[in-house]
């Protein structure tokens, strides 16, 4: 059998069980009657194992499997800031979550854009928020169709070309997202999160063990090729103090505040499953990376002068494992575009559901026709994606430079709502709008002011806080009795 | 508080200005242990965060989740609905 026919094989299986766990997903979720809080949030039935994989996997994306290696090629062991994106958020989904819980509870929502809208007591507010996690949403959500075609491509060795590749991976995600909603994605997730564990883990050990012995011996010889790799700003000098600092901020909050990590916090059957969850994911997004430098610092040892380094770890495990290995880790690739983009469409599909055509177009609208919006939704979205990945792949890259941060945007009205009884309608919308402003500048027109290396979605963060604070402190506050309902209630049941 | 200041300084450890001077140890020992000494730093770090969330998940009250649990109950049994 030749290797094209042998990957597309391994790859076919991978799709077919998929498919088999959306199917039984949608069983399960057949006794609650297309209720669209089945279909959001699996009615908060999760437990620790599949909550953990549901929130790793889809923290991670394509770029676990691809990009990263194309940053440590690039900028050297400078990368592992990105540690401080992965372990600090677990903080965060704990320290938010369990306060969003709590309300979600009390007032029964499970959106950030619902509980934004009531915090502010505004519609308009909402509405930001929806369309913020669409726009910026939208674009990443192309990216993973983009890193699957490209798997695709490889694995079949060009005769499935990349943009049917990305196609067949478009249907199959529709599929089962439509048939099962939350709970196919998370069982799904949870599949692809233990297929991409072992992928990335093993894959990157097995290609440093079968062409340079070891990690070790791999980074010897990186030291004699480039020493500059072991130290900042790396080599490609881009690590400088500002863009350390401003880039695991920014992707953080990013992360934090997206409608797809979110979500996941009202999924939890017990406040004990996302606690631990959030710990367990800690300790997953930090270890899977751990042979990824040695990844890196070989290829600068064998492949100098790359030109798209982030193509290197799909080429080296087709290179140097046993085919069938390779195609079997390339799954974990796959599994790790999957799971994020089932997730995101998901999650932008629900909020725009409940947020914006049941509040705005549909007040009336039953729970059984919310959930129908829900799946149409995720057909458009994915549609749009797959459209825009295809005819313009700029565009992607343009949006997805600002994609994190564009969400990063409503942090400082979200952690006001949260914690400081002086936050105000007007102090929130001027943060948001202000922030975006800012980012967009400071991306697209004054790039890099002041020449700090500080990155432009950072500079929006900075003009938001600003903002929030002062114009909060100069207009009324929420009213008193939204802050008992939320702020004080949720601290007294902290703190007892 | 505590874990508070337990997290800021691990976040004060593991950047700017701190990890430029680790890196400054690194361009004339860029190994440690046979790993790039930068990435042993961090590590050591990131690990030391993930024992933190352990040990506050095992032994605090406010990250007591059976009381915060019960207490949430209580609150809405007592005509909070």
């Amino acid at each position: 059998m030749e290797n094209w026919m042998l990957g597309t094989a391994i790859i076919g299986i991978y799709l077919a069980l998929t498919l088999y766990i959306g199917y039984r997903s949608w069983k399960a979720s057949q006794k609650y009657e297309n209720s669209i809080e089945d279909f959001a949030v699996a009615s908060g039935s999760f437990g620790i194992l599949v909550l953990t994989l549901t929130f790793a996997a889809t923290f991670h994306s394509a770029y676990a499997f691809t990009g990263i290696v194309g940053f440590v090629y690039n900028d050297g062991v400078g990368f592992w800031v990105n540690g401080l994106w992965l372990v600090p958020p677990a903080l965060l989904f704990w320290i938010f979550g369990r306060r969003l819980w709590i309300l979600g509870k009390k007032h029964k929502f499970f959106s950030l854009a619902e509980y934004m809208a009531k915090f502010y007591n505004s519609d308009l507010i909402g509405l930001l928020t929806v369309l913020i996690h669409a726009v910026f949403i939208t674009p990443y959500i192309g990216i993973q169709l983009t890193g699957s075609g490209y798997i695709f491509e490889t694995v079949t060795e060009g005769m499935i070309p990349f943009a049917l590749g990305a196609t067949v991976m478009m249907v199959i995600l529709i599929i089962y997202v439509w048939a099962g909603g939350m709970r196919a994605v998370a069982w799904t997730d949870t599949f692809q999160g233990i297929f991409m564990f072992i992928g990335i883990l093993l894959g990157s050990w097995l290609i440093v063990r079968n062409v340079a012995g070891s990690a070790t011996a791999a980074f010897q010889e990186a030291v004699q090729a480039i020493p500059e790799f072991f130290s900042l700003p790396g080599p490609s000098g881009a690590i400088t103090p500002g863009n350390y600092i401003s880039r695991w901020v920014v992707t953080c909050l990013g992360m934090a505040m997206g409608p797809h990590i979110i979500i996941r916090m009202f999924t939890a059957k017990s406040l004990k499953v996302l606690k631990w969850s959030s710990i367990l994911g800690a300790v997953y997004l930090t270890v899977i990376y751990w042979f990824t430098p040695a990844v890196g610092a070989l290829a600068r040892v064998i492949s100098p002068g790359a030109a798209r380094p982030d193509q290197l770890m799909v080429d080296y495990l087709w290179q140097y494992t046993p085919v069938i290995f390779a195609a079997i880790m390339l799954g974990g690739g796959f599994a790790a575009a999957m799971s994020t983009a089932d997730s995101q469409a998901h999650a932008v599909a629900t909020t725009v559901s409940v947020d914006l055509y049941k509040k705005h177009i549909k007040p009336n609208a039953t729970s059984r026709q919310l959930t129908m919006v829900s799946r149409w939704m995720i057909v458009i979205l994915s549609l749009v994606s797959l459209y825009i990945a295809i005819t313009s792949p700029q565009a992607l890259v343009n949006l997805l430079a600002i994609s994190t941060g564009g969400i990063a945007q409503l942090t400082p009205a979200f952690v006001g709502s949260l914690y400081w009884k002086r936050s105000s309608k007007a102090g929130a919308l001027a943060s948001i709008i202000g922030g975006l402003a800012a980012l967009i500048i400071t991306q697209f027109y004054w790039v890099n002011p002041f020449g700090l290396g500080v990155l432009a979605p950072f500079w929006g963060l900075v003009v938001g806080s600003i903002l929030f604070v002062v114009v909060s402190l100069i207009t009324p506050p929420v009213d008193e009795k939204t802050i008992e309902e939320t702020q004080v209630f949720a601290t007294e049941v902290i703190n007892g | 508080m505590i874990v508070a200041v337990f997290f800021i300084i691990t976040l004060l450890m593991t950047n700017p200005p701190v990890v430029n001077w680790v890196s400054a140890y690194a361009e004339e020992n860029p190994l440690l242990f046979g790993w790039p000494t930068l990435w042993v730093w961090l590590q050591v770090w990131y690990l030391l965060m993930i024992g933190g969330l352990i040990w506050f998940g095992l032994k605090f009250k406010s990250w007591n989740v059976e009381y915060i649990e019960e207490s949430v109950e209580g609150h809405l049994d007592g005509g909070d609905k």
